[in-house]
């Protein structure tokens, strides 16, 4: 290697290290798409039930709220996945109208098999963007 | 444009002009984009409220379900796009290795 090269390394080198210091998103979980696998097939066989009393299901009810929180938990347990993070915060929360809203709105009693059908097309899309997301990662 | 999509967008129009005049342009924008995408559920649940499949509580909820999941969308395209950021800036990283060591070489 001549002189006038040599000083190319450690700049190289310091390009490399700068670079790969910077990767604006975190990388592909394994855990993380199973979580959103997983509970998309169980929340939208739990969602057939909803025209039955929601106290038949409360521990079904209740064990799917926990799997929630700690998929939300998970992903926001990553660095750099604020998006997923957020995803999961969205589709959890009893505020808002996407599966915490139904979950909600069952507990207040039955409902309309209309609503159900139409519900669980939203929510099924909903952890679909989960999947989508995490698989970009890969 | 759908008679009854105009007829809301009309309504939102009247809305902004007396409420939020500053950000009328971008509120309009957003509005129709959401009509648009939710055109078709739009005539879906309306039917079913005046077959009695659906009441206003559940048209409601399906509605902002709607704008619940194109948040997720818009979150998605986000992640997207940085995946592809560090899809290029792997490769520069590699461009550079090549170039490096096909010098010291």
């Amino acid at each position: 290697m001549g002189t006038r090269t040599a000083w190319r390394v450690p700049v190289t080198l310091s390009v490399l290290v700068v670079l790969a210091g910077c990767s604006t998103i975190a990388t592909f979980n394994q855990r993380a798409l199973e979580n959103a696998t997983d509970l998309k097939a169980y929340a939208l066989i739990l969602m057939d039930h909803a025209a039955e009393d929601a106290d038949k299901y409360s521990e079904d009810i209740d064990y799917l709220e926990l799997r929630l929180w700690q998929a939300y938990e998970y992903a926001a347990a990553i660095p750099k996945n604020e998006e997923s993070a957020q995803q999961w915060e969205i589709l959890k929360d009893p505020e808002r109208d996407l599966l915490g809203g139904f979950l909600r709105d069952w507990k207040d009693g039955p409902l309309l098999p209309f609503l159900i059908t139409e519900k669980k097309k939203q929510i099924s899309a909903a952890f679909d963007e989960i999947i989508r997301l995490e698989k970009a990662k890969l | 444009m759908d008679p009854l999509l105009q007829a809301i967008l009309d309504d939102i129009r009247v809305y902004v002009g007396q409420n939020v005049r500053e950000f009328a342009d971008q509120v309009l924008t957003d509005s129709k984009d959401f009509l648009q995408s939710a055109k078709d559920d739009l005539q879906t649940w309306t039917a079913a409220v005046a077959r009695g499949e659906l009441d206003q509580a559940g048209f409601e909820s399906l509605l902002r379900g709607k704008q619940d999941l194109l948040e997720m969308r818009a979150l998605t395209e986000a992640g997207l796009a940085q995946v592809r950021v560090d899809t290029i800036r792997n490769a520069i990283i590699g461009i550079v290795i090549d170039r490096a060591l096909g010098e010291l070489g």
